[in-house]
């Protein structure tokens, strides 16, 4: 209201009514084109430099995106079950971790796992890892085996001793058997005089089967040849030589069987035991030479009759 | 007229980049600007040059202005520190009122039978306009041409309410008595 009182007070309508009957002049039209122009400048001047800040960002919102996803894609591709070249890797590796869980042998198999699951390697890594967790798939099959056959073995000799406690005299027949037959390639004949030989030491797993089983004559399989092998350790008993051996080819290298010292820890019927099956094996000539052997040793034992035949 | 867009509508649109929203506001106020300068200045050269650097300096610090302020006090208010910079690199000494007054006195008395034709009034006015002190010149140009008031006067010329106010009642009565016959 001040402000209104005050301008009515100064204001003069003549004066002012007067004024604007004065000549209005205005700018000159190449002026107006200058500002105009001007001002057209400056906009265009501020669009691009939005414009540039607004890609910018967008730029660097969209890398940041690619670079998320790929990551997460990444991760997700080597957490879940690859594709095909990958799966053979990843299966030997899974196969290796089951059988080395299984075995004991976590190492090499979680290595494989691991190098398989860190890695997106090419087909030819992948091939050399598919084969190399194979191979340790395989090594540790086979040592599973071979440790499941110590282990039957191990039980098997426990109740080998107690049978052979219980019986002693067809344990013992056919222990060193195998033994005698290895002796000769690993260690050196023993001298006609020795000292008798200690016990015998436990009886080979292969054997085992044999001595708790009811008969001898079961002969020599397959499975107890190939049983036989780890036997070819050093025979500690040379006195066994005499023994008809179980492998042929190495006892025949050895000379005759009759001029090797008797064993003394064999019992008459284990001898006569061992003579029936040379005998059964068709080997007829040996088995009459262990006869006589027999005899030498045993004179006062009688001779069975189903062996009198192999007499002189 | 009612659906005319405000000043502080166009230059908003402007800052947003609608080139028309200055062309309007240009077209709006370029006229009191230019007389605005050219009875303060009395120089066409100068006019134009001030005219131009107004509008210049108005693109420039368009970011920088408050949609609260009135478009015409700030446009005046840039013009007015544009005429003061002016002023004091050329300060005329010949503006000395009573000689300006002696000068437009002259003529009239050598016109014993003068008649107030329309004419004469305006030309009387623009010599009486010429004649004023500058403040108060440009005080009476600011409420004749653009019609500010005193609180705007004193906004765009960077004074007091009460200066303003004074300068306007004194140009106001010199002008009544240089075209009182």
């Amino acid at each position: 209201m001040t402000e209104r009182n005050d301008i009515d007070d100064i204001d003069d309508k003549r004066l002012l009514e007067a004024y604007r009957a004065l000549p209005r002049p205005e700018p000159p039209t190449a002026l107006d084109a200058a500002v105009l122009a001007h001002a057209r400048a400056a906009l265009a001047a501020a669009r691009p430099a939005r414009s540039r800040w607004v890609s910018g960002l967008a730029t660097a919102a969209v890398l940041t995106l690619a670079v998320g996803t790929g990551w997460q894609m990444r991760e997700h591709t080597l957490g879940s079950a690859p594709a095909s070249p990958i799966d053979t890797t990843a299966e030997a590796g899974a196969e290796a971790v089951v059988g080395a869980a299984a075995e004991g042998v976590p190492s090499e198999a979680d290595a494989a796992s691991e190098s398989a699951a860190n890695s997106q390697p090419k087909p030819d890594r992948m091939e050399t890892q598919a084969v190399d967790a194979e191979q340790k798939r395989e090594s540790a099959v086979r040592q599973d085996r071979s440790e499941r056959q110590r282990s039957t073995q191990d039980a098997a000799a426990g109740s080998a001793r107690e049978s052979r406690a219980q019986a002693p005299a067809s344990a013992s027949a056919v222990v060193p058997a195998p033994v005698a037959a290895a002796a000769p390639a690993a260690a050196p004949p023993a001298p006609a005089a020795s000292p008798a030989p200690p016990a015998p030491p436990p009886p080979a797993p292969s054997m085992l089967r044999k001595s708790t089983g009811s008969s001898v004559e079961g002969g020599a399989d397959g499975t107890q040849s190939t049983a036989a092998a780890p036997m070819a350790e050093p025979a500690p008993q040379a006195g066994f030589l005499a023994v008809p051996p179980e492998d042929d080819s190495l006892a025949r290298d050895d000379g005759p069987v009759a001029t090797r010292p008797a064993p003394q820890t064999l019992s008459p019927l284990e001898w006569l035991d061992a003579i029936r099956r040379m005998r059964d094996q068709g080997d007829a000539r040996r088995a009459a030479d262990a006869l006589a052997q027999f005899r030498a040793v045993f004179p006062d034992e009688p001779v069975p009759d189903d062996l009198k035949n192999l007499l002189p | 007229m009612s659906t005319e867009r405000s000043d502080e509508s166009l230059m908003q649109a402007w800052i947003g980049g609608d080139k028309a929203a200055f062309e309007a506001l240009y077209a709006r106020h370029k006229g009191m600007l230019f007389r605005y300068l050219l009875r303060c200045l009395k120089q066409q050269a100068a006019t134009e040059e001030l005219f131009q650097e107004t509008w210049v300096r108005v693109v420039a610090a368009r970011l920088r202005w408050q949609p609260q302020a009135k478009f015409s006090t700030w446009l005046l208010q840039i013009a007015h520190n544009l005429m003061v910079d002016h002023w004091r690199r050329q300060k005329p000494a010949e503006s000395d009122p009573e000689t300006v007054l002696a000068a437009l006195d002259a003529p009239e008395e050598e016109r014993p039978d003068a008649q107030w034709t329309q004419f004469e009034q305006r030309r009387r006015l623009q010599r009486a306009l010429e004649a004023l002190p500058d403040e108060q010149r440009e005080a009476f140009l600011l409420r004749a041409e653009a019609g500010l008031g005193i609180e705007e006067i004193a906004e765009a010329t960077g004074v007091g309410r009460e200066t303003a106010k004074s300068r306007l009642r004194y140009a106001m009565a010199r002008l009544r008595e240089l075209l009182t016959p």
